[in-house]
């Protein structure tokens, strides 16, 4: 069952000029994003920097109200409801940031940091929360004995993370939304806190919101995928499917830039593909799909038609005129590599003449 | 990837050739207000011409001090107690300060980390390839020598070469006009300038998103190799060394740990460290370890022996009473741990 919805979700950000800070524009940040979030699962969002995970993610639980669209949690509208009426609401929604070291204050113990949404709803007496308090640390695997009366500074980058998972889970929320979670941390840190946030999802039938823009970990931790590219979502798919069977241009050149560390891991995408130039600002969107000045697999149209979101297979959506079945839906070619084989090897072609 | 074959091997042709940077039991110590941190103990690490070298580890490791100790840029707490550090042959440490100047920034450059703050924002790109072009001694170049048509030229030449699209028009802007990925271009391009021997890369990249990190890696790979350049990266991201390196140094709580042709490192794992490091890489291919029990030591009170004692799931009593040695434990591979018998004295 659903635990979380949205459908179409806008948010556009005001640019303003001049004295009178009048709008010249819009910086397009989530244009028309639907998302499912399934009970007991975790959905990944990634895209690259400027690709609006962190913002779809924060309109999902009303951190930012949306310029349009609506958010549904367990089949009500959460979207146009008062701050009072939400309350209940906000109490099963929590968020882990990203840099633990900015989203704890440094002048608070751990004991205060854990405690303070406990405050904000309300929650028990000063016994009954101390008592909790220590619970939660003892379930994020911090011994309460030595890590209630810490302040941050004294904690490693892991243990401030897991202080605020503690605090994520104060008020023993149904869905947390996880932002970037470890990608302030070492990778034998990262793997110990994935390992932690699996067991807590087990134990609590937690539903995980997760944005990462790291690929290689979200394969690890996520049941759904969805790709974001400028605000839209490019490709909606089960883990499995999305790894083994990208079907979106940007997808399968975003998995081949990976740096692997395994030749397994090389033989998903087998052929390398370099997108030309950067992502465009959001302030600036081409027109038809947002991807064609750097897709590699561009057909006429591209430029002029705003692709859908289409079905490829089951539970796999696409955002991309290649799978349109009327136009006839060629798909991907086979052989989509954007550069010449590799002059390295043969030791001539200098890079500079490397065609761009 | 299809240089796989051909990186494993190319370091090894350079086979008796003196190297061009080696840094011999190099020993460094922090002054800090809790007493003295024994921060890099003992480090070996040489780079032969032509080499890419990788130095691996996670943060705290020493890895960054000890790029700073080979360009004469350690704080003023900073304390070299021991070792020495050559490069092409002379000795680095006991250079007079005017000819360290020489080689620094012109045979040795650093590639710098952050694209976002290692560019001063309020001169154009092109002033600042300009001053660096120009730079004749310790002071700012005389402002008739940064007119040079010919030094211009110069640095719009870098610029093309590190495929900047419009070098002209990067060339007259402010870096904040540029992206992430250009900025990070530029600082290439500046490092480039002096005509290096050693370029020094510090997570070169890794603020970029993975699409132009790889652009830029590769492109610099390339550059590299057709200029025959030594690079020494210096990185957290495994993948990362696995694609830019010949050969890598995992370093650990100030310590090489391991040493091995790249190809070798990933196909086998020798120090117990490496190993827990690269298990805990998430993969492509839906598989994450356990992650390392511990945290990095403390390095006023470190482990008396063996420095990943502590966290090692093999631990021995040896371990904590005699350091283990690094030793050549297979053909081209040195690992400092006493499972490998070259280790224990």
């Amino acid at each position: 069952m659903a635990l979380l919805e949205s459908t179409a979700l806008v948010k556009y950000f005001p640019v303003t000029a001049g004295l009178l800070h009048r709008k010249v524009g819009d910086v397009r940040a989530v244009d028309g994003a639907s998302v499912t979030l399934d009970e007991g699962r975790t959905l990944a969002l990634v895209g690259e920097t400027g690709s609006g995970k962190t913002t779809l993610g924060r309109l999902l639980v009303r951190l930012l109200e949306p310029t349009s669209g609506r958010v549904f949690f367990e089949g009500r509208e959460i979207t146009r409801r008062s701050e009072s009426e939400l309350r209940p609401v906000r109490r099963q929604l929590q968020m882990v940031f990203q840099n633990p070291a900015a989203s704890l204050n440094p002048r608070r113990r751990t004991k205060e940091i854990i405690e303070e949404p406990l405050l904000i709803h309300n929650v028990g007496t000063p016994r009954q929360r101390l008592r909790l308090v220590g619970d939660l640390l003892e379930r994020v695997e911090l011994p309460p004995a030595d890590f209630l009366f810490r302040y941050p500074h004294m904690l490693s980058g892991g243990q401030r993370q897991r202080v605020a998972i503690a605090r994520a889970l104060a008020l023993s929320p149904r869905l947390i939304v996880l932002d970037e979670p470890t990608s302030a941390l070492d990778v034998s840190v990262q793997a110990k806190i994935i390992a932690l946030l699996r067991r807590l999802q087990r134990e609590l039938k937690l539903t995980y919101l997760f944005i990462s823009h790291d690929l290689s970990l979200v394969r690890n931790v996520a049941d759904a995928v969805a790709v974001m590219y400028l605000g839209k979502v490019v490709e909606l798919a089960p883990a499995e499917t999305l790894f083994r069977t990208p079907r979106h241009p940007y997808t399968r050149a975003l998995l081949s830039t990976i740096p692997t560390v395994s030749d397994e891991e090389a033989t998903l995408i087998p052929e390398k593909i370099v997108l030309q130039g950067e992502i465009p600002s959001p302030a600036r969107v081409p027109s038809g799909c947002a991807f064609h000045p750097r897709c590699y697999a561009r057909i006429a149209g591209c430029d002029r038609i705003v692709p859908e979101l289409l079905p490829v297979g089951a539970q796999h959506h696409v955002r991309c005129i290649l799978y349109d079945p009327a136009l006839g839906a060629p798909g991907l070619p086979a052989r989509q590599s954007a550069r010449p084989p590799h002059s390295e090897q043969t030791g001539a072609a200098a890079p500079m003449d490397r065609p761009r | 990837m299809e240089s796989r074959e051909l990186t494993g091997t190319r370091g090894a042709e350079a086979g008796t050739a003196p190297p061009l940077l080696a840094v011999e039991q190099l020993a460094i110590r922090f002054h800090l207000y809790e007493g003295r941190a024994q921060v890099i103990n003992a480090v070996d690490l040489t780079i032969r011409r032509g080499e890419s070298v990788a130095l691996v580890g996670e943060t705290g490791c020493g890895k960054s001090i000890t790029a700073k100790a080979i360009l004469g840029l350690l704080p003023a707490n900073a304390e070299i107690v021991s070792g020495r550090i050559t490069f092409a042959g002379r000795d680095l440490l006991h250079l007079p300060a005017e000819e360290l100047q020489r080689i620094r920034g012109r045979k040795i450059a650093m590639i710098f980390q952050d694209p976002g703050t290692a560019l001063n924002p309020v001169f154009t790109v092109g002033d600042q390839l300009l001053d660096v072009a120009a730079w004749q001694g310790a002071r700012r170049a005389p402002l008739l020598r940064r007119r040079d048509g010919a030094l211009r030229q110069r640095c719009l030449e870098m610029l093309r070469l590190v495929r900047i699209p419009d070098p002209e028009g990067a060339f007259r802007r402010y870096p904040v006009e540029l992206s992430g990925g250009m900025r990070q271009r530029v600082l290439i391009a500046l490092a480039l300038l002096g005509g290096p021997d050693l370029l020094i890369a510090d997570e070169l990249g890794t603020a970029l998103d993975v699409s132009i990190q790889d652009q830029i890696l590769e492109e610099l790979r390339d550059l590299v190799h057709t200029r025959g350049l030594s690079v020494l990266y210096i990185t957290h991201n495994l993948g990362v060394a696995r694609l830019v390196s010949d050969r890598i140094y995992v370093m650990y709580g100030g310590e090489i740990a391991e040493v091995a042709p790249t190809g070798a490192m990933f196909a086998r794992q020798l120090h117990p460290y490496s190993q827990g490091l690269l298990a805990a890489v998430p993969r492509l291919t839906g598989a994450i370890g356990d992650g390392i029990e511990g945290r990095i030591p403390d390095y006023i009170n470190p482990p008396p022996a063996c420095r990943f004692a502590p966290r090692c799931p093999f631990r021995m009593e040896i371990c904590d009473r005699q350091r283990p040695l690094l030793a050549e434990a297979d053909p081209r591979r040195w690992v400092a741990c006493h499972l490998y018998p070259g280790s224990t004295r």
